[in-house]
């Protein structure tokens, strides 16, 4: 089975084995954004983001079954990402947490990104 | 340029109406606005037709029906801003001297669409929406915020979809009548947290026209015209640049131009129809509108300044949330509300005196974009 990335570009591995984000900075005012559009030169996302805001949601998606949980992390660069969020059921949730990135299949042959706080991952 | 005056309202029969085409719905809502402003129909020298889910020439599909043809149609999308869209445009060709007398309609059959049952989809290839994001999903993040950052509760969000199907209970055009309590509205089931069913607008097929004319055609017609004082329609800046998700730049930028057109003054405002597709986006939106100052949405909603009988009631005609959402109507169906307040000519719904008013629409969701669009109208007597 092939496997495709959500979007080109969105992502990379790192020489250490991990993932990283890719995003853009603007060269004049420092603003950083992702997706890159390819306006800008592309830069790697900070390691840590931590959790901005979130939702369970209790209804299907194209690709999701409910309840299914989706967030906004923010970037030390300022940047908010929207990404699923893969928690444990009994997780309660906080603005501020730190957040790690998961590189992962997230629906039949598609490639993506998503969020799972830190202390889980352990 | 020239004042542009709202001469006549019509709205269609609103609610899940499958056996019903978009063209009768279109029908209905045209004939009365033409009937209302007492022109004949052969004085439309414009006609502007706002559809998301319909057929190509929608315009020219409704209005066949009653013996308007030939004249120039435009027909427009602009996603929940669509109808205001249709409003504005047809605004800017009177204001400009292009046209006299205009016809803009706002119609949606959303049972016959091919979203019938379904959550409006994002775009296939959008990425956010791809992974989750629809319009629910973008509300609730928000309404998370404003209990972060404002100290908003459940209750609060509970408490405007309570204020709103009050409101509505006294609106023979709406969808739903009938009223709520905090209790039930928070009892009902969740669809994305904080975000429970009954905080949500339901998906409606309907239709809404407004005719306007110039101030000097109006003479003819009316001793009492609604003058629309300004008009204002700006599309979404870029996402990244939102400091929070608390406040649609868009609606506040749209709101600023509005204002400075017009000369009004927020605190000069009796009446305000606005999109609360959700009820928690409501509390947004008073900000925005600089209805209260930053951070104080929830205390204006708190003290009820907002509802029928306080100071500067919002959706008093039950809002999307008792009307329902026919999208591409919307837009139009709030500048033929606040026409309606400001003669005096909305029943038990009345804002007792109401001369200065507001209508605000918006929407569409895109990646990298922080809304689609943002229409204003700030009618006066």
């Amino acid at each position: 089975v092939t496997i495709v990335d959500i979007r080109e570009g969105a992502f990379r591995e790192t020489d250490g084995g991990g993932w990283v984000l890719l995003g853009e900075r603007d060269p004049d005012s420092g603003t950083v954004r992702f997706p890159a559009t390819g306006a800008w030169p592309r830069i790697e996302l900070g390691a840590r983001a931590t959790l901005f805001s979130w939702s369970t949601v209790h209804m299907p998606s194209a690709h999701f079954t409910a309840p299914y949980t989706v967030g906004y992390v923010e970037f030390p660069e300022g940047v908010k990402v929207f990404a699923p969020l893969r928690v444990a059921p009994d997780t309660e949730l906080r603005a501020g947490v730190p957040m790690a990135l998961e590189i992962d299949e997230l629906w039949d042959g598609v490639r993506g990104y998503r969020f799972v706080p830190e202390e889980e991952q352990r | 340029m020239r004042d542009v005056v709202v001469l006549g309202v019509g709205q269609s029969r609103f609610g899940k109406f499958p056996e019903v085409s978009m063209e009768t719905l279109g029908v209905e809502a045209a004939t009365e606005a033409i009937r209302d402003a007492g022109v004949r129909a052969d004085r439309i020298r414009t006609a502007y037709t706002s559809r998301l889910y319909s057929e190509m020439i929608t315009g020219q599909v409704v209005f066949r029906n009653m013996g308007i043809t030939g004249i120039e149609m435009i027909n427009v999308e602009n996603a929940c801003a669509g109808g205001i869209t249709a409003v504005h445009a047809l605004w800017k060709d009177i204001a400009a001297g292009y046209c006299d007398l205009g016809i803009a309609l706002g119609v949606e059959s959303m049972t016959t669409s091919p979203i019938a049952g379904k959550l409006i989809p994002p775009a296939k290839d959008d990425l956010d929406g791809q992974l989750g994001q629809s319009m629910p999903v973008v509300f609730a993040l928000q309404a998370r915020r404003l209990m972060e950052t404002h100290g908003a509760t459940e209750e609060d969000f509970a408490l405007v979809s309570v204020k709103n199907h009050d409101a509505g209970a006294l609106n023979p055009r709406a969808q739903y009548r009938k009223r709520f309590t905090v209790e039930q509205v928070l009892a009902s089931r969740p669809v994305a947290d904080p975000i429970r069913l009954l905080e949500c607008c339901p998906n409606t097929d309907g239709a809404a026209a407004v005719v306007l004319c110039s101030a000097e055609v109006a003479r003819r017609y009316t001793s009492r015209p609604v003058r629309i004082a300004a008009s204002a329609l700006r599309s979404g800046d870029y996402f990244y640049k939102k400091q929070d998700l608390t406040s649609f730049e868009l609606g506040g930028r749209t709101a600023d131009a509005a204002y400075e057109a017009s000369g009004v003054d927020p605190a000069d405002l009796n009446v305000v129809e606005l999109h609360d597709a959700f009820a928690s986006e409501e509390i947004v939106h008073y900000e925005d509108l600089r209805l209260a100052p930053r951070g104080e949405g929830v205390k204006l909603l708190r003290e009820g300044a907002t509802a029928l009988g306080g100071r500067v009631p919002v959706n008093p005609s039950g809002g999307l949330l008792s009307l329902g959402h026919p999208l591409s109507a919307s837009g139009v169906r709030v500048v033929g509300e606040i026409a309606l307040q400001l003669r005096g000519d909305a029943g038990a719904r009345q804002v007792p005196g109401a001369r200065v008013g507001l209508a605000q629409m918006l929407g569409g969701s895109a990646s990298g974009l922080e809304t689609g669009a943002c229409g204003i109208q700030i009618l006066t007597l």
